[in-house]
């Protein structure tokens, strides 16, 4: 624990220089924005900059990519709140009673309640993240090939199990991605595979690509054909407000505590924060006082998302550092920048740069704090922003997709797969298959088979070396039994219809 | 729903067997492509078609699945595209971008950007031609001085390349 703190310290040296604190503006800024328009989530922000940093120092890099990400974390709740439209799928359950609260007029106190309630779980997150850091890679030095393909299979089962929805939808969404992943160079053989003769295919699918494409590209494609109403309830924000509410508050303090650790919980194992967002909803309407008025404005219904939501962001960093298992798409995207910047996640990587994991832990406190701050500043502006028309706002959006994926690799057949993506895409999210399952299996994509493989190796082609471990049993074990979960669901449907 | 459209647009049913039928083409074109590889096990445990070789199958097998299970259920009357209104917009918003990536080899970033957004914004929605003119050279003059000189990564100029390059 000591350690931990000293380790913390050093991390402040690096994150508190003049040009850190400038990247976390810019980049809170640029999430904000992102979290705000339709069609620029976290994800798909985090893989039009990604590319832009391949030449800069990997902390300023990351620095500047997770403070996109807390700001889309924030801003996505500022639409759903004044707008009733979610920015980020993670603030669905933010307009429950977000919008009932701004339609009878309380807009600045659910807003200010919103971002304290995101500044909270993310600093909870941040801590919990700090105190277990050094123990879990200690934990991480015990994984062999063996243990890490039963954690990847474990994060894919995890994902059919509590994602919600059709299992096997998500399950065909998860081996799309792996299919996608296994495109080109094979990493152990060197082989080229699967690329049917065109050059283009020999470097593989980039997995930002993808993401640009599905999140943005498919996303405008959907919002072109329901044109929403912009008309926001009210966005002036009072100081003097906003102090009350932060008084009234701080009384929801059991709630604060109950989500922010499901926050966490989500956010470690693997879930993220959409899940734990309705997760916290749930769990309070059913055991809050309040919980009969949940859906109706509640203020706590408020805090118990967006506390998890927040809290689940940023307790991801910890498995995505130590075990290099991102929990959720944007987490997922990041990992996939660390391989670029030539950075390998895992638990060597505490040793090996602590500069890198440590300025990361302590600029995540910093940066939450100017969320929170810029979020309440600039919420007329971004309201001014959403009554720009769509047909405006959508092309423009569609023009940044564009080149952004002209950035990755500067290939014009990647403009074509970006719209090819795009289109699958807009059906994935018409017929509901998720796509962050498919991202997340992308970019584990190489990994899960080369753990794969060389467990095989090892064992000289048992499979039952994945349970021949007692910590790789659990696992496995574990695995097993999140598949088994949606076939109890649906047994007990079945059931209760006779 | 409303009744002065038409419903003649694909019902959800059929877009879900479509979109079913489509992964089941893409896990074949996996297998056949793993096929070409060495599938089974090598000197260094299994080979490279080893593993797209069955997760080509488990996609063959799940989207078998999803369709079947998707010929079983009545239609619900849902639709993918809510009404032709809905599908034209989006149509018109794919045209544009299709022709916009399809011009960028030839004439670079900057100019196809002007024509796409005059198009999307002047044509397609209509807005005032001052508006729309002042948004589509503005935009891309926006991202001229991001990416040449704080991102420092060009972009394809085309014929606009020895003009700008003087600058």
């Amino acid at each position: 624990m000591m350690e931990n703190l000293a380790s913390l310290a050093q991390g402040f040296a690096i994150a508190l220089t003049a040009k850190h604190i400038l990247l976390m503006f810019i980049g809170v800024g640029f999430g904000l924005v992102v979290g705000v328009l339709p069609g620029l989530g976290a994800p798909n922000g985090v893989g039009l900059l990604l590319p832009l940093t391949f030449t800069m120092e990997p902390v300023s890099a990351i620095i500047l990519l997770t403070s996109l990400y807390w700001g889309a974390l924030i801003g996505g709740s500022t639409t759903s709140i004044l707008f009733n439209i979610p920015g980020e799928p993670s603030s669905v359950a933010t307009t429950f009673d977000g919008y009932p609260m701004a339609r009878d007029g309380e807009a600045t106190k659910a807003l200010t309640f919103a971002f304290l309630s995101s500044g909270f779980g993310a600093l909870f997150g941040v801590i919990v993240v700090t105190l277990l850091a050094g123990q879990v890679a200690r934990f991480a030095l015990l994984f062999s090939p063996v243990e890490y393909f039963a954690v990847f299979i474990l994060a894919f089962a995890s994902f059919i199990a509590f994602g919600g929805g059709s299992a096997l939808k998500t399950l065909l969404s998860i081996l799309i991605g792996l299919a996608l992943a296994s495109i080109g160079m094979d990493t152990i053989s060197g082989s080229v595979r699967l690329t049917f003769d065109l050059q283009d295919l020999i470097r593989g699918v980039s997995f930002l690509l993808v993401v640009i494409g599905l999140f943005g590209l498919g996303e405008l494609f959907e919002t072109m054909q329901t044109p929403v109403s912009t008309k926001p309830v009210q966005t002036r924000i009072e100081l003097r407000e906003v102090f009350l509410a932060a008084v009234q508050w701080l009384h929801y303090w059991i709630a604060l505590v109950r989500s922010a650790l499901i926050g966490c919980w989500m956010g470690i194992a693997p879930g993220g924060p959409t899940a734990a967002s309705f997760m916290s909803y749930g769990i309070g309407r059913q055991i809050s006082k309040n919980g009969d008025n949940f859906g109706k404005g509640e203020p706590e219904g408020l805090v118990c998302a967006e506390t998890a939501d927040q809290a689940a962001g940023s307790s991801a960093m910890l498995p995505m550092l130590a075990l290099g298992l991102p929990s959720s798409a944007t987490a997922a995207v990041l990992l996939g920048g660390l391989t670029i910047w030539g950075i390998t996640p895992g638990p060597t990587l505490f040793r090996e740069r602590p500069d890198f994991v440590w300025g990361l832990i302590s600029s995540m406190y910093l940066s939450n704090i100017v969320a929170v701050i810029l979020a309440l500043a600039t919420v007329p502006l971004f309201a001014r922003l959403m009554q720009v028309s769509f047909s405006i706002n959508g092309p423009i959006i569609a023009l940044i997709c564009v080149v952004g994926a002209w950035t990755i690799a500067g290939s014009p057949f990647d403009l074509w797969l970006l719209l090819l993506f795009g289109v699958i895409g807009f059906f994935m999210k018409a017929l509901d298959y998720p796509i962050a399952p498919l991202v997340l299996a992308m970019v584990l994509g190489d990994r899960t088979e080369d753990a794969f493989r060389q467990s095989m190796l090892l064992s000289g082609g048992k499979i039952s070396v994945f349970v021949s471990t007692p910590l790789a049993g659990i696992i496995t074990t574990l695995a097993l039994l999140c598949l088994l979960v949606p076939l109890i669901a649906a047994m007990r449907q079945r059931m209760q219809r006779i | 729903m409303s009744d002065a459209t038409p419903q003649s647009i694909i019902s959800r049913k059929v877009a879900e067997l479509c979109f079913a039928a489509l992964l089941l083409v893409f896990g074949t074109i996996m297998i056949i492509g793993a096929r070409e590889m060495e599938t089974g096990w090598g000197s260094s445990g299994p080979e490279a078609g080893y593993f797209p070789l069955r997760i080509g199958g488990l996609i063959v097998m799940s989207s078998l699945a999803v369709f079947a299970l998707e010929l079983l259920k009545s239609d619900n009357g849902q639709r993918l595209i809510k009404s032709r209104d809905a599908a034209w917009s989006i149509a018109l918003f794919i045209l544009p971008l299709v022709a916009f990536i399809a011009a960028v080899p030839r004439l670079g970033i900057y100019i196809s950007a002007v024509i796409y957004l005059i198009i999307a914004i002047g044509f397609v929605a209509r807005f005032k031609w001052t508006t729309t003119l002042a948004i589509a050279l503005l935009t891309p003059a926006a991202m001229f001085v991001l990416f040449e000189f704080i991102f420092r990564t060009p972009l394809p100029k085309g014929p606009l390349g020895p003009l700008l390059g003087m600058l």
